[in-house]
């Protein structure tokens, strides 16, 4: 058959497949966010500062605590952090104060801000990262398998999961990890943050697993949903027809369902932030969830107002990257920004 | 010689747990010869597509075959049936825009199919990609191979599927519906390409459509499907000059060219039935302007009534 006589790929047209450049305007579209994100902060610290003003308390009685005090002291007290001064001024000093890098005293801790958050950021960093890690080592070839094997013994059990993980509440999960893994069965230390290198991460791995479960929850019901779409897709069909093995098919479908999981993952890392407080007020981990809490009840502003910020700064960081991983992933959206 | 796809008796049952709940292909037999090109032809949701897929070994999920299709003396119906797809056999579908993996350049993934059949450097492999979108007549093939499909066109799409096809030189090409989502200039330009590869290489195609100008066009012989059954078969002249089924008749009637300017548009009355479970006589009788009693009890089988022309209607007088 002349068909088969004609192996014509021996006669190369020796052209290799030339990838064409593809300049993207990147660069506007980070100064647009940059330039957006500084606003935000901006309003957000206002809010946070009115509010803290607003809330009932008074920061002098919770300094001076039950001891007696003379009017000479409270007013000493006053001066030295400009509580005797108007609401706007207060503000704008604070904002002069932190646009020159000085995020000001913690009144309660009798210590920079600075100083108060850095002791405390090594604790929730990694109590957040190492239940990220856990939810998407997990959750990801969970939702996977589950997807390719839909209907199976392996998906109901994803989904009895997803659903355990979604309804309960954080600090009901931190109990009973507390009461089954470190008290029942004493494998885990019960609260605190421990001496520093492995024998903190060994602290951390209830907390973390406690975060991790709704977090994990999220990203497994993400990826089932979105591989289901896209082994339904024409695609697939079509690379299974040519005769690409179903691992590498599996694979294909994970690169093209990993668009949604971004999005949607980096969606609920913001979740997380609530849900730090929680488990380090469950275990007793002195990081800046049980930091944030402090200080609020206290009104240490200065703290609150810097805490709030961080969080702002790191969310919206966040969603950057998620967009960045976005048009990283998907040509489509390439050409879009490339267009405009 | 025997024939190159030889199906036998092919039946579809869709099974929810345990229990069939329709049976969409109910006996079809169909042989294709080497180098033939041969079009499956039926109203939407009469089977053509799931018959391609079978032959193909790639039924949906709740499917299950039984019968025989046996392409060069290899089982399709086997659980390895998926190493002779993309080597013996391909499929170029209906809608180019979704067939294409989005978020991979088209040479990427012609490259995927390469690399899985051949074992070729990476310089061959460029070569060979090349080569195939040169021979479906891609303007420029190097800039084919590094875009993306959102960045080309539907018909050019369609030829990069049809590289994508021939790549590794199957013998049996199924056309679903090539040309059904492209504008009618560039569906006639792909059914050119078509004819002038097969010609070229000269592989076997299984071309469903469901346009009988098409089939007029480009096939040698034509099965009529209705409701997962063959009920006319036979050289493409010879069956649409002197059709032996109602139905085929009805199909004709319908074409625009055919039609009797003092009669209204002669359709076919009706619809196809949606679920085949538990029909007895014929799947038509329903439809069919000549019915008699008999077509409600008996199902006819498919039979020859002149040199390879056959049908299914109890009607017909057979020698
Ligand atoms: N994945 C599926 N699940 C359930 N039923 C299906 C599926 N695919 C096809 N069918 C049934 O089989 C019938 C024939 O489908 P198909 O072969 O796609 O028809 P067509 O002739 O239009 O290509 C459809 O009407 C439908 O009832
Ligand atoms: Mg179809």
């Amino acid at each position: 058959m002349a068909h088969h006589a004609s192996r014509r790929w021996l006669e190369v047209i020796p052209n290799p497949i030339a990838r064409a450049s593809r300049a993207r305007p990147l660069g506007r579209m980070l100064v647009v966010r940059v330039l957006g994100t500084l606003g935000i902060l901006l309003v957000l610290s206002i809010i946070v500062f009115s509010m803290l003003h607003l809330a009932p308390g008074d920061i002098v009685k919770n300094l001076l605590g039950n001891r007696p005090s003379s009017p000479d002291a409270v007013a000493a007290i006053r001066a030295q952090y400009h509580l005797d001064q108007p609401l706007y001024m207060q503000y704008l000093i604070w904002l002069g104060n932190t646009l020159t890098g000085d995020f000001g005293q913690s009144i309660r801790l009798q210590d920079s801000v600075a100083n108060v958050i850095g002791a405390r950021l090594g604790i929730t960093a990694s109590l957040s990262g190492l239940a990220f890690l856990l939810a998407v080592i997990v959750a990801i070839p969970l939702g996977v398998q589950s997807a390719v094997r839909s209907g199976s013994w392996i998906d109901r059990f994803a989904t009895g999961f997803g659903i355990v993980g979604l309804s309960a509440p954080t600090f009901a999960v931190g109990l009973l990890l507390l009461y089954g893994f470190a008290f029942y069965v004493p494998i885990f230390p019960v609260y605190g943050s421990g001496d520093g290198g492995l024998d903190t991460l060994w602290h951390l791995v209830l907390p973390a697993i406690t975060l991790a479960l709704g977090l994990g929850a999220i990203i497994l019901k993400l990826t089932r949903t979105a591989m289901l779409r896209e082994l339904e897709s024409d695609y697939v069909t079509f690379g299974r027809a040519r005769g690409l093995p179903d691992r590498q098919v599996h694979l294909i479908a994970l690169r093209n369902a990993a668009i949604p999981i971004v999005t949607g993952a980096s969606l609920v890392l913001t979740f997380l932030v609530g849900g730090t407080v929680l488990a380090e007020t469950t275990f007793a981990l002195p990081g800046l969830g049980t930091l944030l809490q402090g200080s609020v009840l206290f009104k240490d502003i200065a703290v609150v107002q810097a805490l709030t910020l961080l969080v702002a700064v790191t969310i919206a960081t966040i969603a950057l990257l998620a967009d960045l991983a976005y048009i990283f992933l998907d040509p489509r959206i390439r050409a879009k920004e490339g267009a405009q | 010689m025997s024939a190159l796809l030889s199906v036998k008796d092919l039946r579809i049952d869709f099974v929810d747990r345990g229990r069939v709940t329709n049976t969409p292909v109910r006996g079809i037999d169909l042989e294709v010869g080497h180098g033939e090109i041969i079009g499956v032809v039926g109203e939407s949701g009469c089977g053509k597509t799931l018959t391609g897929l079978a032959v193909l070994g790639l039924l949906p999920g709740g499917a299950t075959a039984t019968g025989s299709v046996l392409l060069d003396g290899g089982d399709q119906l086997a659980p390895n049936a998926a190493n002779r797809r993309g080597e013996d056999v391909s499929i170029v579908f209906q809608n180019p825009g979704t067939a294409f993996n989005p978020v991979f350049t088209i040479g990427a993934q012609l490259r995927n199919v390469v690399r899985r059949h051949r074992d070729f450097t990476k310089r061959e492999e460029d070569a060979h990609i090349l080569n195939y979108l040169t021979l479906v007549q891609l303007p420029d093939p190097a800039r084919a191979a590094a875009s993306y499909p959102h960045e080309l066109s539907g018909g050019m799409l369609q030829r990069a599927m049809i590289a994508m096809a021939l790549l590794c030189e199957p013998k049996l090409l199924i056309l679903d519906e090539p040309t059904t989502a492209l504008d009618v200039t560039v569906a006639k330009q792909i059914l050119e390409l078509v004819l002038d590869l097969q010609r070229q290489f000269g592989f076997s195609v299984l071309l469903i459509t469901h346009n009988l100008g098409i089939v007029h066009d480009i096939c040698d012989r034509v099965a009529v499907l209705y409701a997962g059954r063959v009920i006319e078969l036979g050289e493409t002249a010879e069956v649409l000059k002197s059709p032996k089924h109602p139905y085929t008749q009805g199909l004709l009637d319908a074409l625009p060219g055919n039609r009797d300017p003092n009669m209204p548009l002669a359709a076919i009355r009706g619809t196809v039935p949606s679920n085949l479970l538990g029909i007895t006589g014929c799947a038509f009788a329903d439809r069919c302007p000549l019915v008699i009693d008999e077509c409600r009890r008996i199902d006819p089988a498919l039979l020859e009534s002149t040199n390879g022309h056959a049908d299914a209607c109890i009607r017909t007088v057979r020698a």
